[in-house]
């Protein structure tokens, strides 16, 4: 038995009786609040993920904002906020955009995802995956509680202080465990037939992140660890005030930042190839592309608050340069896909190009890098654009992501105007922030999170870039209310024609995802019929 | 298309291995995942291992002080080998019964892997005692003030037991399991799980014996 022309669930009726999964009584799921807070089906945690990601994006979207007035003049603590308040709201803004809003965010679109893709009755230890979101939830409340008692880095009370890292590390805790959970599932719980070459490209890529984050985020552990037993007993081995802020900014950066932008790379390749409703053409150059973009994502060795001098290692420079290459690989792929079918511009193939091309903008800006100087250019308002750059286009793969699939995700077909219009926006915003940043850079403005003193006439770039965050903020807005605009219809199960297995199930899927056993997949488009001969489908 | 059909959690979960057809191996999740989280751990202790050496190196070399050589270790400061070499010797008999309870569930001699899998907990237990004791021996004020060599010490000695302490719950969990059937010759797929992550412990350990107690 084959999937390549039809559906599991046809194409599995005639032996599902004779399965012991059939076998199974049926019985009521949990509903209500206990259906969600006992859950450990892959969508409800994926659901919660997201969420709470986005809530919290909210937040860490609005700091910026503010942070981002009240250093209108160059300096921080003198306008809108107060000396003490200015660097735990700009810093809160920089760790909250990655380890509470895009990387769970990430997590939660691949917990729905990634198990339909790779044809998985559920995610690899579910109830795992469930402890990941609350360990998350209750590290992202007491981060938010630190900071809010003044407790970020550098904060005035200490004990707070002490609870912001125990926090942050029980997020990165969460993450881990979470990360573990689809890795494990894409490299186990494939169907037989689905080798490793044939997984959808958006799962490859989650692959490849999740592994990503098991190799840098414990790193980041390992800091906070002795952040916490330092700052709580008073040994004085790491600067205390706002410099403390220097041991975890890494994260942020290049190269670490690139680790979560590396979705964006799978979600436009599956977007385009759905979009066009063909099959990629030349996968293992895709799949290399997007492995290559990982590793260099790996910033857990460029701890350049304890050693100054990696940002000038040769290797940490030629990661630097390139990185863009990757990117190109998939645009190009990209635009051989569209050009061998008939592409209609759906929200996941908008969507998917704009954060892609802005990921080879902040590529290219942070491969400008090396040519200045490391150094030069650290704190320096470039670093910040490149990271803006980096994290927005992530967001924008995100917003794509829940529109292409939201008829999984949510089990509603979400708004394609505003599908379409979201991604825009936020790219447009991307470009109004970080152009006038990587300026501001150029002419020696420090980082909002670094030290110095203002330069003359900064003040209409960064007016410029608050719009421009304005403008983001905006997008996401957008983005969120298409998302639960529309009221639940008789939605198609698969409104994209797709060729990947999560549209062959039902929307929302059913609990077990596939009402039978997943058949031998025999391609990598296992709902698309075979093209020619020599299609890969024909020699399984 | 198919329809939504709401089964339970367990019965679901259960659907995973039956699904296969027959002859084709049962994937084998929790050794994967007990893999990543390995390597995880180990990204963790090579990060606070690192900055250990890293920062002791900078030390030793670094400028005199007050016209004297520096010291990695201020005054009162000590690092007796015997308690650590108990603690590193325990830990390499422990994987030997880890080994012995792996290959009795193979075998399907429950009382033997109960037997073993109890004194791996021992053992265990040994190690967390023995390291304990050194704490108390070494000098090492953690709380008013210390030095760096003491804030790193317990960083990686402290993290590490809180890695035996994990690995002993997983391998009490997976004695329970033992005990209950759910292990034996037709999976052994639980056991093998906790013995991966329990040498890893002992290899953790063996690196934190020569770079932290040895070398001091």
């Amino acid at each position: 038995m084959t999937a390549t022309q039809a559906p599991p669930t046809a194409a599995a009726s005639g032996t599902a009786d004779s399965t012991a999964a059939t076998e199974v009584r049926p019985l009521v799921a949990p509903t209500g609040l206990a259906g969600i807070l006992a859950s450990s089906d892959h969508k409800v945690v994926g659901r919660l993920y997201i969420g709470a990601a986005l809530l919290l994006g909210l937040a860490s979207g609005v700091t910026g904002i503010l942070g981002g007035i009240d250093r209108v003049d160059g300096t921080l603590g003198n306008t809108l906020l107060d000396g003490e308040t200015a660097p735990q709201v700009v810093t809160f803004h920089a760790t909250s955009a990655t380890l509470l809003f895009i990387l769970p965010a990430l997590l939660g679109l691949a917990m729905v995802v990634v198990p339909l893709q790779v044809g998985a009755r559920t995610i690899a230890f579910p109830r795992a995956a469930a402890a990941s979101f609350w360990t998350f939830l209750v590290g992202a409340g007491l981060t938010v509680t630190a900071y809010s008692i003044n407790g970020g880095p550098g904060g005035g009370r200490s004990d707070a202080v002490d609870l912001w890292a125990a926090s942050t590390g029980l997020v990165i805790v969460g993450l881990l465990l979470g990360s573990v959970c689809v890795a494990t599932t894409v490299l186990a719980l494939r169907p037989e037939g689905m080798y490793l070459e044939r997984v959808p490209m958006f799962a490859w890529s989650l692959l490849c992140t999740t592994v990503i984050w098991l190799l840098t985020l414990p790193v980041m552990l390992a800091v906070l660890v002795v952040l916490f037993l330092d700052h709580r007993n008073g040994a004085g081995f790491f600067p205390t005030g706002p410099d403390m802020y220097d041991q975890v900014a890494w994260l942020g950066r290049q190269p670490q930042v690139y680790a979560a932008a590396i979705p964006v790379l799978g979600l436009v390749l599956d977007g385009a190839a759905t979009a066009s409703r063909s099959r990629l053409p030349n996968r293992g150059a895709a799949m290399g592309a997007i492995g290559a973009f990982a590793i260099l994502g790996i910033g857990a060795f460029a701890l350049t608050a304890i050693s100054p001098a990696v940002a000038q290692q040769p290797v940490t420079k030629g990661m630097a340069l390139l990185a863009p290459l990757p990117v190109l690989v998939v645009l190009g792929l990209v635009g051989l896909t569209l050009k061998g079918g008939k592409p209609a511009p759906t929200s996941g193939l908008v969507g998917g190009v704009l954060a892609t091309l802005i990921l080879l903008v902040a590529t290219l800006v942070g491969a400008a890098t090396p040519f200045q100087g490391a150094l030069e250019l650290a704190d320096t308002q470039w670093v910040t654009a490149q990271s803006h750059l980096t994290l927005v286009a992530a967001t924008i793969a995100l917003v794509a992501g829940l529109y292409h699939w939201s008829t999984k995700v949510f089990g509603r077909a979400a708004s394609e105007a505003a599908g379409r219009t979201a991604p825009l926006v936020l790219a447009l915003g991307a470009l109004v922030l970080a152009v006038p940043e990587a300026i501001s850079g150029l002419t020696g403005d420090r980082a909002a999170d670094g030290p110095g003193e203002a330069l003359a006439g900064i003040e209409a770039m960064n007016g410029v870039a608050v719009a421009g965050a304005g403008l983001v903020l905006l997008g996401g807005v957008l983005a969120v209310v298409g998302l639960v605009g529309k009221r639940r219809t008789d939605e198609p199960a698969d409104p994209w024609g797709g060729s990947t297995l999560e549209w062959a199930t039902a929307s929302p899927p059913a609990f077990a995802n596939f009402d039978g056993p997943v058949p031998t997949v025999t391609s990598p488009e296992p709902l698309l019929a075979p093209a020619s001969d020599d299609d890969d489908g024909e020699d399984a | 298309m198919s329809t939504a059909t709401a089964t339970h959690d367990e019965a679901a979960y259960d659907l995973v291995p039956e699904d296969l057809e027959p002859g084709v191996a049962r994937p084998r999740v929790l050794l994967v995942g007990t893999a990543l989280a390995g390597a995880a751990i180990i990204v963790f202790f090579a990060g606070l291992i690192g900055l250990y050496l890293r920062v002791r190196h900078g030390v030793i070399t670094g400028p005199a002080v007050d016209g004297e050589a520096p010291v990695w270790f201020a005054d009162g400061q000590t690092l007796p080998l015997t308690p650590g070499n108990v603690a590193m010797g325990t830990m390499l008999l422990s994987c030997i019964s880890m080994q012995w309870a792996v290959d009795s569930v193979k075998h399907d001699d429950r009382r033997g892997a109960f037997f073993a899998l109890a004194m791996t907990v021992l053992f265990g237990g040994a190690v967390i005692n023995a390291t304990s004791f050194l704490y108390t021996q070494s000098g090492f004020a953690l709380s008013g003030g210390t030095n760096d060599a003491g804030l790193l010490f317990y960083a990686v000695t402290g993290s590490h037991l809180a890695l035996i302490v994990g690995a002993l719950l997983f391998v009490v969990i997976m004695t329970v399991r033992t005990l209950g059937g759910e292990h034996g010759s037709h999976d052994r797929e639980g056991i093998v799980a906790a013995s991966l992550i329990w040498y890893l412990t002992t290899a953790i350990m063996l690196v934190v014996w020569y770079a932290v107690y040895v070398t001091k």
